[in-house]
């Protein structure tokens, strides 16, 4: 094992290096000058084409808007690359003697050789051998969508996406290739080097994204690379080229997709009479009183009052790149407004985002680059939990009216509280978050071939929350339960710093190719935070700490934590005449989050590739396919996302812990921890297959994984005898085996050009060892971990239709947990034949987690006109929905009853859908934990569909603009799926979803990009 | 100045390096430096005090007998099981199990290390490991309770042994709770011994009340007897019954005389919410916990006789009037008055028909015809967040343990009489001669009914009803079949009185809640109670 010690030495002697070098090397080389134009097949000049010298890594430019570029070729050197996006790549020979050259592009439909964003450097897509799937910024524009990751959603095969909720502000989870463990499964995020989040990016600034899906292209981020690696590369400016602004503008409104119906005030009497009835109780409502409801109402559906039937959401942005011979650059500015659905005082999510990506040649030696980015969102909100505003609405019968016709906020079914006032009136939550994040680099070329770059960078979030609660006089109602006002302020600062160091080399001769890297880096984040609560504030106004009249001690407090990573890693790539790539990566970290003997961890990997279309005895071969590549790959990657300090067993001294004679006491609690926990390894193996045919008009790439994750940090339930929690353990093992296909179709007849893209995947775990223990979580929902089950199976009885009669009633099986079973009430299968359904019947029922995740994009351009679809899905799921989101009358409370509960069971009604209606005890066998609440999500969605039309040069070139498009923009548009009404598919809050969520919003937005 | 440039990059990266991996925590300290001082002493025993009883646990508790209905889920999913459909999968069963072993880890913890504090004062130390130990006695006690035998730990234990223990038979632990009991009254001060920093620590009266209690549930009569007596010579400390019913259980009042145990709480740093479940929803509250018509039928009239009695002068249609005053100070009916925290009064109608709290209005309305009057703090922080302290032992169970123990042994006499039921009832209010004076006439059976009686309405919502229930053999008579509310006519059934929860007892497996299957599933020698 090495110590830190020796460890940190090692980045020491890597940096002595740098100094060293940079001192020895400090000439400049010698060229000369070219001048050349670059055209298309119409023979019209094509900006932005990078132009460089064949083997010289650096000093490439690009053409201008005018298609000329002008270009230094060192001493020696024959040969210049054009590369275009959209067209194939071009060699030029140039004589000695020559000084201008003119190249003619031919358009490709596909570009193999276009480069993707790999760990710690760009690879051409050609050359790379693990499975990494790149996607482009421009994939992410022009959609109405909150945040980045929104974007993405459905973008990329093996990248499963979900939305818990649409209120602003609130995060998407994002998850690659499956669940490999039991805790933590969050991909590792690096943007422009640096560990952070899409969250808050801009998504205009983001040139591309990737993501490293298997343990070859991700093991060199070894640590937390074992639930995949998601690259940011922000935009940067081209040299050479003038100053080029980009403006778009977005304006939409959100509408709710999907909320729960209420069955009409009248059928909501009759049915809850006949719940009564059916539990011996007598009937609460007269015929007279139905048909009351039914001349005059009420009928009002209550979570209905809380929205608003229109929402604003805006995006604006605004971009200046270009560069000089030696500088480029790019600045950018976007705001973003998304209002909330919900009713109240001026809702929403305000985002500014400003960028500043600068890099510059000093010399030829030297490169160095400054990366700066800001982001402020004010968020505005209600002083509430939404599920709380949400859940007694939910159940609120529609024979009540949310506000009463004297115009006061009613509490009406005995409730102590009203969801809008505590909307309009409840006071608001702010929070107002900045976060800063950077990077200064520098790349210094040491001899022919051989690089060093260091990158110090950080990412810095102060955020703050500034809680007003109103108390609420619900006058003339009594007992209201909102009578205290509070403020509550709550600040936290995080700063992660990281450096890094890499030196890289680069050879070829002959027909071979070999590039290396070595690298140091470092991580340290802190992270602080303090919260003061004070209650009472005088006249219900002014609400901040100081007008507090009492401070609540249990809600007052600050504390904070830090961890640090070290890390060693290095890569080797070797590319035979474009047959044969094979690359080795490992990475080498020490973690602070385990003790000393456990902290260091090894992780390699090694992947080839085989490109049989560039094989001589394939020949026949490369005439049918234009690329053929086979991969393989095999690494091992680690996973500390556990708790900080859950190595150590610590004593806190809590205040009050208790209290004698009115005073407060302090008691000290232990945690009882596993000092013994070290890393979580995966060990995966990928084999891939890229092709691309019919003059590249068609690529596709599959993939297939099979991932062994063992040692896994679990929270492993112990005997409650134990009496003092569940200590972290390395406790187990999961594989994960899954498959990736991706399928692109790009075709143009003339004006006419048209392209499909569908990706598709799955992944499937099962545990395979748990030390012959099982666990199963939850109350509301029963989850199950076993050997030989997926991970988090439901877990529960089995419905096996209704009882019709008493005869079969009596037949059984009889419930355990119930007294009372009579017709019309749900028959749970016997699994073991004991004429008895109790714990031992309970069976594995589905999981929650998504198979057959698909996206697909189909787009057409004609002229001017575009226009692209999206649509995006789930093919199997199983989502179990509990409380009042599914069950009527659930808990004895009033309601709800929703449009689904008509159709319920009666002596009449014997193929019904729903169970007899019942309250109280009489629920009892209804209620208990079965799949007759676990119902299918499989889902597909037109997620999003823009039409478009870009101003012909000619006419936009007149106004000044480059480029001008309008279009119209729709997300969300429309939804398949089983669920009943209120129940969204991609809602998926843990393992049950029970309805208390904001609504998914569709949107329709109207835009406008243009280029000056 | 290019070099500059890179110079300071550089210098960047070699100042972030080499960070320690060794990063303590910030707001606590490793167990390796602790034991060292009295006050880590002291903070450690205190820890243990706050598992004592969790309140809503304590307040649901009532609902498992026919004193009280739990309708939704709130707290404790208590309905579930006072009505008899659940099975060892229940998470009340769990919960229980868990809550209490936690705290016995915690008292093992400081038994385990507590002599490893250097220089801890001889009489500290030993109080506080009789505290300790009494703590994690009552802890025992209760489980013993819901489960008969129960694995008995008597040291921090590894998880491996966790996998592995078996259950003591009950008579193991109630051994092991008596023997605790006797060693942690030796140690321990009386109650008048401590100083108004220490209000609420453990007394020789609470041991030895506790030691009456674990007799009481084993039938052991002269046991019962021994500890009351030790009481009546004022060994055990000084008690006596605090003049007002009502008022025993106000914050003002809080650390009477009468209490011998009981968990503390204080305003706004250590709050509980239970009133929240008890009150009107016009006065802040949210029906939860509803007394039921079986409990108000059992209050006596003001004469001393039951209401079922001839010429007790009961009316149906007035049921409230001319009762034992406890019913008042109790229970919230129909037209009862009730003092809002500004001193104003109103009347709470619950007969339905009538408004925000009557019955049926809405499902935050009581089920019953009845809220909970007994624990209402007006000082409450919101109406909801009290510092009320939840008395877990108090001087009137001492004379009524007493009281049954002599009638058991045939030794009920005037003398016993008037030192126990006579004196509640004067505390209580009753002023009519006929319920004060002793009845010669009766038999140990009558005698018996009254005292089980009066134990009912004077320790009514206290949480003890289901225990005695259980000891007397009674629960399948009195939990099966319908629980009632008030009489609303609403239907003609059960003479008019609201049928609230249709119950079932098994007199087979209900006796003894079923050991936990979570906790069957992960240590497969663990057996569970008959029937189960």
């Amino acid at each position: 094992m090495i110590r830190k010690t020796n460890f940190c030495r090692i980045g020491l002697l890597v940096i002595a290096i740098v100094l060293h070098t940079v001192a020895l090397f400090a000439q400049q080389q010698g060229g000369r000058q070219v001048t050349g134009m670059v055209l298309d097949e119409e023979r019209q000049p094509v900006p932005g084409v990078s132009v460089t010298v064949k083997g010289v890594a650096s000093g490439g430019t690009s053409t201008g808007s005018d298609g000329r570029f002008s270009l230094t070729v060192p001493e020696g050197a024959q040969t210049i690359v054009v590369n275009g996006v959209g067209f194939a790549s071009q060699e030029i020979e140039v004589e000695a003697s020559q000084t201008s050259v003119t190249a003619q592009l031919e358009r490709t439909v596909a570009n193999l050789d276009e480069v993707v964003v790999v760990a710690y450097g760009v690879q051409k897509k050609s050359n790379v051998s693990g499975a990494v799937t790149s996607v482009s910024g421009e994939r992410l524009r022009d959609r109405p969508v909150a945040n980045a990751v929104g974007a993405l959603q459905g973008a990329a095969a093996g990248v499963t996406i979900q939305q818990n909720s649409s209120e602003p502000g609130s995060a998407l989870s994002i998850n690659v290739r499956g669940l490999g463990t039991l805790g933590d499964a969050n991909p590792l995020v690096i943007v422009d080097g640096i560990a952070s989040s899409i969250d808050n990016l801009n998504p205009n600034d983001i040139e591309s994204i990737s993501v490293l899906k298997d343990a070859a292209s991700s093991a060199i981020y070894g640590a937390r690379a074992a639930n995949g690696v998601i690259l940011v590369t922000t935009k940067r400016g081209a040299l050479d080229t003038r100053a080029k602004i980009d403006v778009s503008s977005m304006v939409g409104i959100q509408t709710p997709t999907n909320l729960p119906k209420p069955a009409n005030s009248w059928e909501y009497a009759e049915l809850r009479n006949e719940a009564l009835l059916n539990s011996g109780l007598p009937a609460q409502f007269t015929p007279d009183q139905i048909q009351a409801f039914r001349d005059n109402g009420p009928n009002e559906s209550w979570i209905a009052a809380l929205f608003r039937d229109e929402a604003l959401q805006q995006n604006h942005n605004l971009s200046v790149s270009g560069g000089t011979a030696a500088t480029s650059y790019f600045l950018s500015a976007g705001y973003m407004q998304q209002e909330s659905q919900f009713k109240g005082p001026d809702y929403g999510l305000k985002r500014y985002n400003a960028r500043l990506n600068v890099r510059t040649t000093v010399n030829d030696r030297l490169q160095v680059g400054g990366i700066v980015a800001y982001n402020r969102s004010d968020n505005r909100e209600h002083a509430y939990w939404t599920e709380w505003l949400i859940e007694p609405v939910t159940r609120m019968p529609p024979i009540y009216s949310i506000v009463d016709e004297n115009g006061n906020y009613a509490l009406a079914g005995g409730s102590n509280g009203n969801s809008l006032a505590r909307l309009e009136e409840g006071g608001r939550r702010l929070f107002s978050n900045d976060a800063l994040s950077g990077n200064l680099h520098a790349e210094l070329k040491i001899a022919k071939g051989f690089k060093l770059g260091g990158l110090f960078g950080g990412d810095l979030k102060n955020n703050f929350m500034d809680e007003f609660r109103k108390s609420i006089d619900y006058a003339p109602y009594q007992g209201g339960g909102d009578n205290e006002s509070s403020v509550t302020n709550q600040f936290s600062r995080t700063l992660l710093l990281n450096s890094q160091v890499t030196a890289t080399y680069e050879n070829a001769w002959g027909s071979h190719q070999l590039q290396a890297l070595a690298g140091f880096s470092q991580e340290h984040n802190q992270y602080r935070i303090s919260q003061i609560r004070r209650i009472g504030i005088p006249g219900n106004d002014f609400g901040v700490i100081s007008n507090g009249t009492t401070t609540d001690d249990n809600n007052t407090y600050g504390t904070g934590e830090e961890w640090a990573l070290t890390s060693l890693f290095g890569r080797v790539n070797y590319n035979y005449a474009d047959r044969f790539l094979v690359e080795a990566n490992f990475r080498y970290d020490g973690s602070s989050r385990f003790a000393k003997g456990n902290r260091f961890g090894f992780f390699p990997s090694v992947s080839g590739a085989w490109r049989l279309t560039n094989e001589p005895a394939f020949e026949a071969l490369s005439s049918a396919f234009n690329e053929l590549k086979l991969r393989a790959s095999w690494g091992q990657l680690g996973n500390q996302n556990i708790g900080l300090y859950r190595y150590l067993n610590t004593v806190e001294q809590i205040t009050p812990a208790y209290s004698f004679g009115n005073a407060p006491a302090t008691g000290a609690f232990f945690e009882v921890a596993n000092t013994g926990i070290t890393w979580e390894t995966s060990t995966m193996t990928n084999i891939g297959l890229d092709g691309a045919a019919l003059k590249n008009r068609l690529t596709f790439s599959l993939e297939y994984f099979d991932k062994k994750t063992s040692d896994i940090l679990l929270d492993l339930p112990v005997p409650d005898v134990f009496g003092g929690g569940s200590p972290t353990q390395n406790a187990g093992v999961v594989r994960n085996q899954g498959f990736e296909v991706t399928v692109g179709w790009r075709q143009r007849h003339g004006a006419f050009s048209h392209s499909l893209d569908i990706n598709l995947s799955d992944t499937w775990n099962r545990v395979l060892d748990l030390r012959g223990q099982y666990y199963i979580y939850g109350t509301d929902v029963n989850t199950l971990v076993r050997e030989g089950d997926p991970i988090n199976s439901y877990f529960a009885y089995k419905w096996d239709g209704f009882f019709q009669n008493a005869e079969e009633v009596a037949q059984g099986p009889h419930p355990s947990f119930a007294s009372q079973v009579k017709p019309g009430d749900i028959r749970y299968r016997d699994q073991n034949g004991d004429g008895i359904i109790d714990e031992q019947d309970r069976a594995v029922l589905g999981n929650p987690f998504p198979r057959y995740t698909f996206g697909a994009t189909y787009s057409a351009n004609w002229k001017g006109f575009d226009m692209s679809v999206f649509l995006q899905g789930v093919g199997k799921r199983s989502t179990w929905i509990r409380g009042e989101a599914t069950e009527a009358f659930h808990n004895n409370n009033e309601g709800p009853v929703m449009d689904f509960h008509l159709d319920r069971w009666t002596p009449n009604n014997p193929n019904a859908t729903y169970p007899r209606l019942t309250v109280g005890s009489e629920s009892a066998n209804n209620a208990a934990k079965s799949d007759f609440w676990i119902e299918d999500a499989a889902y597909l969605r037109v997620k999003n569909l823009q039409v478009g039309y870009t101003l012909p040069e000619r006419i936009a070139g007149r106004a000044g603009f480059s480029n001008c498009r309008l279009y119209f923009s729709g997300h969300n548009l429309l939804t398949f799926s089983r669920l009943r009404a209120g129940n969204d598919p991609e809602v998926f809050n843990g393992q049950a979803q029970s309805g208390r969520v904001y609504p998914v919003a569709r949107v329709y937005a109207i835009g406008l990009n243009f280029t000056y | 100045m290019k070099k500059l440039i890179f110079y300071a990059i550089v210098l960047g990266v070699v100042t972030q390096s080499c960070k320690r991996l060794d990063l303590a925590p910030l707001d606590r300290a490793s167990d390796l430096t602790f034991w060292n001082t009295q006050a880590d002493a002291v903070n450690a025993v205190n820890a243990c005090y706050g598992d004592l009883y969790d309140a809503e646990t304590w307040a649901f508790s009532e609902s498992l007998s026919d004193n009280a209905y739990t309708r939704s889920g709130n707290g404790n999913l208590v309905r579930d099981v006072g009505n008899g459909n659940y099975d060892a999968a229940h998470p009340l069963m769990q919960q229980v199990w868990a809550q209490r072993y936690a705290g016995i880890r915690r008292c093992n913890t400081v038994l385990d290390n507590i002599d490893r504090v250097p220089d801890l004062d001889e009489g500290l130390l030993k109080r506080l490991k009789a505290e300790t130990r009494f703590i994690r006695a009552f802890h025992y006690f209760t489980l013993m309770n819901h489960f008969g035998g129960v694995p008995l730990v008597e040291h921090e234990i590894s998880i491996e042994e966790s996998r592995n223990v078996q259950r003591a038979d009950r008579q193991a632990v109630a051994d092991f709770v008596r023997s605790e009991l006797e060693l942690a009254y030796a140690d321990l001060p009386v109650n008048t011994e401590y100083g108004s920093a220490d209000l609420g620590r453990i007394t020789k009266g609470a041991a030895m009340g506790l030691l009456a209690r674990t007799h009481l549930y084993d039938a052991n009569w002269q046991g019962v007897i021994d500890a009351a007596e030790r009481f009546f010579a004022n060994e055990a400390g000084s008690y006596g019954l605090f003049p007002s019913y009502a008022g025993l259980f106000k914050p003002e009042n809080e650390n009477n005389q009468e209490v011998i145990l009981d968990v503390q709480y204080m305003p706004i740093r250590r709050t509980h919410g239970i009133q929240y479940f008890m009150i009107p929803p016009t006065e802040g509250g949210y029906a939860a916990i509803s007394p039921s018509q079986e409990l108000v039928d059992s209050y006596l009239m003001e004469n001393g006789a039951p209401i079922g009695q001839a010429g007790s002068g009961y009316d149906e249609s007035n049921p409230y009037a001319g009762r034992d005053p406890r019913l008042a100070a109790t229970v919230v009916y129909d037209n009862a008055p009730w003092t809002r925290p500004d001193g104003s009064t109103v009347t709470i109608r619950t007969a339905p028909g009538n408004g925000e709290n009557s019955l049926g209005f809405s499902s935050n309305t009581t089920p019953t015809g009845y809220y909970v009057a007994k624990f209402f703090d007006p000082e409450a922080q919101n109406l909801v967040n009290s510092g009320l302290n939840l008395i877990l032992l108090r001087y009137a169970d001492i004379l009524l343990m007493y009281a049954e123990a002599k009638n058991e042994l045939g030794q009920f006499d005037e003398a016993v009489w008037n030192r126990t039921i006579a004196a509640l009832r004067q505390r209580a209010g009753f002023t009519h001669p006929d319920a004060l004076a002793f009845d010669a006439q009766g038999t140990q059976d009558t005698w018996r009914d009254m005292i089980r009686r009066e134990r009912r309405v004077e320790l009514a919502m206290e949480g003890l009803r289901i225990a005695d229930i259980r000891r007397w053999r009674i629960a399948e008579n009195v939990l099966n079949g319908w629980l009632h509310g008030m009489k609303t006519d609403r239907s003609s059934a059960d003479g008019g009185y609201e049928r609230v929860d249709l119950r079932t007892f098994d007199a087979e497996k209900h006796y003894l809640w079923p050991i936990p299957l979570s906790e069957r599933d992960r240590n497969p020698n663990l057996d569970t109670n008959p029937g189960w």
